[in-house]
């Protein structure tokens, strides 16, 4: 077979684009993490370790004198909100369990189940360990209920939180919607009712195994 | 020494012939195996599943559910429950709050489901129509209604025309379904068949529409459930977050007679009740007979049986 010449300029070419194809390959393959990086994205609100909620919205619907909400109210509430996306998200990301403290957020009535049958709504537990943690989160929109006589019964607040990092499939982004409604108890303000609807987005590679998961009962 | 490179140098000679070889073999496999990962890699960001790069986080990820939600609220009533709901007659002029309009709701939270049966208020209850038993309070009320059906009645929301126009007109109106062609001077009610939207003075008008109709009551009580429930379906829209359900709790707060439960419980029940698809609620007159005092009408009996054992209406009725 009679040897192929090859003339300076294609050398140099080729020798180009092999460099070129590789250097692809390299961005390619480290593009699963990098180039959908959360922390790409500035965190825009609040970050993981120091996340402090803000309030936005407030409505106080009263069947009696109308009222606002006291200080120390809206922030005992949002004390335990942020509490909970503490002890009920960043924990479970963080460190693959949940925050000691998350059980006393709730009162009587929905402790078992918050604890038990509502946990994979309620936390990030069974993701576990995330690196590289981004999030953000929407200003609290605190509603109140005032009965006849001036008193606060119920401080609901809602908030989403966008929670973004790595697992060893790609980037995870997980968006909670949390609606929690606390009630007096004593001194303290505790969880009584809650709506929380988690969404939780893996790399396209890993979506139908997600969803089938998802699909079972 | 010059030679030899020269020599090597030279692309015709043999050793140079077999380093190029050698370069392009090498160049040529390097070049397949960037393509062939290039085309793994665009396969598994399409979504196909590529063995070794997704075996060890297949079952990782197999354990997150994409969607999971909760909705949860404590210390409401978990077993079955009563709710007599009263419109009752009382305006400026006219005292004494006769229940003129009873219906009783039956909620069972384990089955998720309910049902809901209308009292006429001409049905004889100890010598007297039964809608005098509101002129002693809700709690009376309820007692007879009870006492009627056979139920435990643990919870009344009792208004008047008032609280009933304050309430409808609070919540923006409601879309009603009207059933047959309303012109009654009486009541006031003008309306077309079909769905209908009223302020609080036109569903009070539509719900008090007796004349149009040949058996006058009995129709009416049925308009007042029809009416129920196409509220219920609306608020249930409104009812998907706190803010609207402190809405309503605090219009009930203002309107409406309470009893055997408060604001703060009645925030448990109404999550629970307004959990329930009010599409899926019948609806039933209790069958009557006769004319003046009514009296209980064939299948009854059987209808409050039926209703009490667990609050939902399984048969025909």
């Amino acid at each position: 077979m009679a040897p192929v010449h090859f003339p300076f300029r294609i050398k140099r070419l080729g020798a180009g684009a092999l460099c070129g194809a590789l250097v692809l390959a390299a961005c390619g393959g480290g593009s699963k993490h990098s180039a959908t990086d959360p922390t790409v994205t500035t965190p825009k609100v609040l970050a993981v370790k120091t996340s402090i909620l803000r309030i936005g919205s407030v409505d106080v619907e009263s069947a009696g004198p109308q009222e606002q909400i006291p200080t120390a109210v809206g922030k005992a509430v949002l004390t335990s909100a942020q509490a909970y996306i503490d002890n009920a998200m960043f924990s479970p990301l963080q460190n693959g369990t949940i925050g000691v403290h998350y059980p006393y957020l709730f009162d009587s009535g929905v402790k078992p189940a918050a604890t038990g049958a509502d946990e994979g709504a309620l936390t990030d537990l069974g993701v576990g360990k995330v690196e590289k943690l981004s999030t953000t989160a929407t200003p609290v929109a605190l509603s109140a209920l005032v009965g006849n006589l001036g008193d606060f019964m119920y401080v609901a607040t809602n908030f989403d939180v966008v929670v973004k990092g790595n697992v060893d499939a790609g980037p995870l982004t997980i968006t909670h919607h949390v609606e929690l409604t606390f009630a007096p108890q004593g001194k303290a303000w505790l969880v009584t009712a809650y709506r929380v609807q988690t969404v939780r987005k893996l790399p396209t590679t890993t979506q139908n195994t997600t969803a089938n998961a998802g699909a079972k009962p | 020494m010059n030679d030899r490179t020269h020599n090597e140098r030279r692309p015709g000679t043999r050793v140079g012939r077999r380093t190029k070889r050698i370069l392009l073999a090498c160049a040529g496999a390097t070049t397949a195996v960037v393509l062939a990962c290039a085309g793994i890699f665009a396969g598994w960001l399409a979504g196909m599943h590529v063995p070794l790069a997704s075996g060890a986080t297949y079952l990782r990820v197999e354990k997150l559910a994409p969607l999971s939600s909760a909705d949860r609220v404590g210390g409401g009533p978990s077993g079955l429950f009563f709710i007599l709901l009263v419109g009752n007659d009382s305006r400026p002029g006219v005292g004494g709050a006769r229940g003129d309009a009873l219906h009783v709701l039956g909620v069972n939270p384990a089955k998720h489901q309910a049902s809901m049966i209308d009292i006429p208020r001409d049905t004889c209850w100890n010598g007297d129509k039964i809608n005098a038993g509101n002129t002693q309070g809700p709690r009376a009320q309820a007692n007879d209604v009870s006492g009627l059906v056979g139920v435990p009645i643990s919870y009344v929301v009792d208004v008047d025309f008032a609280g009933f126009t304050g309430l409808v007109d609070g919540i923006g109106g409601v879309d009603v379904n009207v059933p047959t062609q309303m012109h009654d001077t009486y009541s006031g009610a003008y309306f077309s068949p079909g769905m209908q939207h009223m302020n609080g003075s036109q569903a009070l008008s539509f719900s008090r529409d007796r004349h149009d109709f040949p058996t006058s009551d009995i129709v009416r009580t049925h308009n007042q459930g029809i009416l129920i429930l196409d509220a219920m379906t609306q608020l249930r829209a409104k009812m998907q977050n706190a803010p609207g359900e402190f809405k309503l709790l605090a219009l009930l707060g203002r309107h409406a007679q309470l009893d055997g439960i408060g604001i703060k419980d009645l925030y448990r029940l109404s999550r629970i009740a307004f959990s329930l698809n009010p599409n899926q609620i019948p609806n039933v007159t209790m069958p009557y007979t006769g004319g003046g005092c009514l009296g209980l009408g064939a299948g009854a009996s059987s209808l409050f049986a039926d209703f009490r054992d667990d609050g939902i209406l399984e048969s025909p009725h």
